[in-house]
């Protein structure tokens, strides 16, 4: 069985020693190929142009050196012009080897802003991997520092742009009421990292949604493995459609081999 | 063999859990590799007087010789010492969980410290549970308040023979409290980070880690995985697993 864990951060400032352990200790739960998303987070919220080429640059010289375990996507920045936006993707996307874009906390994903990244992504035919979080509880939402998106927002960005394929981070996180969001958007994804292995949201998900588009994802290294997985091994679904979400899906959509 | 110190059954009025019948829910925790536990009542968080369902897990328990109740006290209500005498005498356990978020007190309240005296008084130990699910994605009509590490490490300071287990202690908190309070001991359902147990084991004593999985808020598999998967000995996965407790309970 195949499993594509599609949401990992590369760190930026370790050695390569500290990247193979991670393939050594992914192999050992089987994991067949990690998707960086870059170390998004190592600049602060909103980096610049020359923090963001950073950032792509190790996960373009990651994917390069182990192209059969790493595959990546290029993180770019919202807030930044349309001009240098389009460069970078093409740079990592279509000149590089990177297979998608990540965006993160800069912009809310219903800012007019992301519009202009998801007409790029639509023109390449590439998806979106958006942060999101249910932020009832952690009142971040519009914070002067980090701009969060609620599930909603990922919908309202779905709907606008109905042949951009995109994937919302932290289903978990997101739990029944992004589920409940997202459910009849077939261009939306969920996947399945964001906290705790808590009981019931994979169920509740696989029920509303089907399990055809839920994508496993731990956000290693600040997390486990071993206990991202057991969302998917401990959940009351079938055995298809475990093998649909730790791997069948995101070969598909990211086209990989 | 795991020996699991965070089990807990009942009703919880806020989402989905998992396996609810409670014959069941043993066969499926012994089939996952959980031969032994310790499980308390989730109603009794809030009902005023835990008793009555930690009377019920026990009578569910009485066939049971690998899984006992780890009953719950409030300490702020009337009845607690009698209670805590009756467990004690009656049914030989040793120790006893509290909830101070869902009873509504600080551990460190003059009452509470009666609890703790006497606790060492009978030998007996206390197990905190932090939480039980991540604050962030809490129901917003649990408005509870947390229970301070500042408390925790006051606790362990002014009762230096108890030795306290806290239940779903995030990494952080676990790193704050371990080298200042040498008579804690910590479960391991919330720790996480990459290889958590060969990390974890970088900055604190295997003898101090114990089996957790806080079943059923989250899937048993997690922490069977994090022990199986770390970097780690066959006799740190031992003491963690099973002998930690065992030792624990024998004292």
């Amino acid at each position: 069985m195949e499993i594509i864990d599609i949401h990992v951060h590369p760190r930026q400032d370790k050695e390569l020693k500290e990247v193979e352990n991670l393939i050594n200790f992914a192999k050992k739960l089987n994991i067949t190929r990690i998707n960086f998303l870059g170390d998004v987070l190592y600049y602060g919220y909103h980096p610049n142009n020359e923090q963001i080429k950073k950032i792509n640059d190790l996960t373009i010289k990651l994917v390069k050196k182990y192209p059969c375990f790493f595959s990546g996507f290029c993180f770019v920045n919202p807030e930044h012009d349309k001009k240098f936006i389009k460069q970078e993707i093409e740079r990592c996307i279509v000149k590089g080897n990177l297979k998608g874009i990540k965006l993160e906390a800069s912009c809310n994903a219903s800012d007019k802003r992301v519009f202009k990244v998801a007409e790029i992504a639509e023109k390449l035919n590439v998806p979106i991997l958006h942060h999101a979080w249910d932020t009832t509880n952690i009142n971040s939402r519009w914070g002067p520092e980090v701009c969060q998106s609620d599930p909603e927002d990922i919908a309202i960005l779905a709907k606008k742009f109905p042949k951009v394929k995109i994937i919302m981070a932290h289903l978990i996180a997101c739990g029944v009421r992004g589920i409940l969001e997202i459910k009849n958007f077939d261009n939306v994804w969920a996947e399945i990292s964001g906290g705790q292995p808590v009981t019931g949201i994979m169920e509740y998900a696989v029920k509303k949604m089907g399990a055809e588009r839920i994508l496993f994802g731990s956000d290693c290294p600040g997390r486990d493995f071993s206990a991202q997985l057991s969302k998917v091994y401990g959940a009351k679904i079938t055995a298809r459609e475990k093998e649909l979400i730790l791997g069948i899906n995101a070969k598909n959509l990211l086209g990989l081999k | 063999m795991i020996i699991d110190i965070n089990i807990n059954w009942g009703n919880w009025p806020f989402g989905n859990l998992y396996f609810n019948s409670f014959r069941n829910y043993i066969n499926k925790i012994k089939n996952k590799g959980i031969e032994e536990g310790f499980i308390s009542p989730i109603d009794g968080i809030f009902s005023p007087d835990p008793d009555i369902l930690n009377e019920k897990v026990i009578k569910k328990l009485n066939k049971q010789n690998n899984f006992k109740c780890l009953p719950i006290i409030n300490p702020k209500i009337k009845n607690w010492q009698e209670i805590l005498e009756k467990y004690n005498k009656e049914y030989k356990i040793k120790i006893i969980k509290i909830v101070p978020s869902f009873h509504r007190y600080s551990i460190i309240e003059k009452d509470v410290y009666k609890f703790f005296e006497k606790l060492c008084q009978l030998d007996m130990s206390p197990v905190i549970q932090k939480r039980f699910e991540d604050e962030r994605s809490k129901s917003p009509v649990l408005n509870l308040k947390d229970i301070e590490i500042k408390q925790i490490e006051k606790i362990s300071k002014d009762f230096p023979e108890l030795k306290i287990i806290i239940l779903c202690l995030y990494w952080h908190e676990v790193i704050k409290l371990s080298e200042k309070c040498k008579n804690l001991y910590f479960d391991i359902s919330f720790i996480e980070c990459l290889d958590t147990l060969g990390a974890l084991l970088k900055y604190i004593s295997e003898d101090r880690v114990i089996f957790g999985s806080n079943v059923p808020f989250l899937y048993p598999e997690s922490s069977i995985l994090k022990l199986q998967y770390s970097t780690i000995t066959k006799e740190q996965f031992d003491k963690i697993s099973f002998k930690n407790l065992s030792s624990f309970l024998a004292k």
